[in-house]
């Protein structure tokens, strides 16, 4: 659904270049769930971005559903950090959004926009504004908004990083639940281990300057997974640790390579 | 339980009460207080009507001209109101200009800054000149005062959409008149009040100036005429009376903010 070859893309001019992605590549197949885990700076929003069409890359080619990528696209959607709902908007209408912008009949969505909510536990809250939800609920309706109009791939990055960590592992439960329900790809951008082990079907781990996918691992566990009682916990646990090993330990060796190539 | 409930009905009431005294009573004392010492003043050291009138002198002079002062009064606030709605008129599709075309920005800021860059009051007689003594010369001073301030406030908020807002219509590959008609512009609406609201605050000062300078009609004619006779007690009287005008209009422009755009008050942006 979504290749990803040879790209790299570089940031700054002259004396100041940051290399933010070097030579990536990497398949994504259809209704595949995949994490991008890794420090700050590797680079993985910077990749989400590029599949998305919202920045060019500097070199290589990426493709989703066949056709290269050249601008932001109508089946692919994209989840930000905040919420970004408009505020003068109720919750509705702010899942509404796309449907009106890509010119569709809107009264044909109005009980689409419904049972969504009613799928992320929001059924009730339509006419409410968003100042009156809470973080977690504004990002469910944020969710909502970017299933709308069923796009073929869902790019979400840290679409729960800026939620307190009870909110954020419930949505990442939820979240499973929902993928469950409406089959997609997804690229989920996260520095949380937990939360990238818990979702995907593959982990890829990134490591910054320049910006690289260092391994994938793949999580063959049943859904849904979680760390309560009854869970796949150990499971949960090895692949975790495993990932901790991959993304702690090589620091130094990775900036020893870069010293002395 | 019903004893609960009770207390928690309790409870907001007075904290309502509490925000009303805070809201309107504090500066109503004030405004007493104020109007108290004055009068004090006037009696305690004995000034002449004519230099500095009593409040109860002024509030004569309100009742003895109550057939002459209400006419002066529209004939300011008119003029006041039309040249706000053309420096509106004008100022917003300007602002709109200036954050969509950088050449436009470039040819057109320096002019505007320079236009208000000029004292007003040094144009009032060209104006009267160019267009001669009805309200023309008056609505012009009004708008050439309220326009800088909209055009400032209507560009920034245009400039400065909130980042996650404009990714999000950008990536949903909206046309450039779906992101300004359904983001762009409403999110820049808190600061094109806080253009609009420091216009209103000035609009009646411009209007004024006009009929200082060459005027047979309105608040500001009222003043110079009075002043010429030694009138003094008018001359204040029209002062309050442009004080309360000047106040209106704020707290109506407050008043469309509030029914316009509510959710402006929960924005931490």
């Amino acid at each position: 659904m979504i290749r990803v070859d040879g790209v790299s893309q570089v940031f700054g001019l002259r004396d100041d270049i940051v290399h933010a992605l070097d030579d990536v590549s990497l398949d994504i197949g259809t209704n595949e769930f995949v994490t991008l885990v890794g420090r700050s700076g590797c680079g993985k929003s910077t990749l989400l971005r590029l599949i998305a069409g919202l920045v060019p890359a500097s070199r290589g080619e990426i493709s989703v559903a066949g056709t290269p990528v050249k601008g932001p696209r109508r089946d692919v959607a994209m989840v930000f950090q905040s919420p970004a709902l408009l505020p003068w908007r109720n919750v509705i209408d702010n899942v509404l959004l796309p449907i009106e912008v890509m010119k569709l009949d809107k009264s044909r969505y109005r009980n689409e926009a419904g049972e969504l909510l009613e799928l992320v536990g929001l059924a009730g809250f339509e006419r409410r504004q968003p100042h009156e939800l809470s973080g977690g609920m504004q990002q469910r309706v944020a969710l909502c908004r970017s299933l709308i109009y069923k796009p073929k791939v869902l790019l979400m990055d840290e679409p729960f990083a800026a939620l307190d960590a009870l909110t954020r592992e419930e949505l990442s439960l939820e979240l499973q639940r929902i993928f469950s329900e409406h089959r997609t790809t997804i690229v989920f951008v996260t520095h949380s281990i937990t939360e990238a082990v818990l979702l995907a079907d593959r982990v890829a781990v990134m490591t910054p300057r320049p910006g690289r996918i260092a391994e994938i691992v793949t999580v063959d566990l049943p859904r849904p997974r979680s760390l309560g009682e009854g869970g796949n916990s150990a499971e949960l646990a090895h692949a975790i640790a495993h990932l901790h090993e991959l993304l702690f330990q090589p620091a130094s060796a990775f900036e020893r390579e870069q010293a002395h190539p | 339980m019903s004893d609960m409930a009770e207390l928690s009905a309790l409870v907001p009431a007075r904290r309502r009460g509490r925000k009303l005294a805070a809201d309107w009573l504090l500066p109503l004392f004030t405004f007493v207080a104020l109007v108290g010492v004055w009068w004090l003043a006037t009696i305690v050291f004995g000034w002449e009507k004519f230099i500095v009138p009593s409040p109860a002198d002024v509030g004569e002079a309100l009742w003895e001209n109550r057939s002459l002062l209400p006419g002066e009064f529209w004939t300011t606030l008119a003029e006041t109101l039309q040249g706000f709605a053309l420096a509106i008129a004008v100022a917003i599709p300007l602002a709109v200009g200036i954050a969509y075309s950088r050449t436009l920005e470039r040819t057109i800021y320096p002019v505007i800054l320079t236009i208000n860059a000029v004292p007003k009051v040094a144009i009032a007689p060209i104006l009267v000149i160019w267009l001669g003594f009805g309200q023309g010369p008056k609505v012009a001073m009004v708008f050439l005062i309220c326009f800088f301030p909209i055009v400032l406030s209507t560009a920034t908020g245009l400039a400065t959409t909130p980042p996650d807002l404009a990714e999000l219509v950008r990536s949903l590959s909206a046309s450039r008149t779906q992101e300004f008609v359904k983001v762009r512009f409403p999110a820049a609406l808190p600061h094109v009040f806080v253009g609009l609201k420091v216009a209103i605050s000035l609009a009646v000062i411009g209007a004024v100036i006009g009929e200082f300078v060459g005027a047979s009609r309105g608040l500001g004619y009222i003043i110079i005429a009075s002043g010429g006779n030694a009138n003094t007690s008018l001359a204040f009287a029209a002062i309050v009376l442009l004080a309360v005008m000047s106040i209106g209009l704020f707290y109506s422009i407050v008043a469309i903010e509030r029914m316009l755009i509510p959710w402006a008050r929960y924005e931490s942006r």
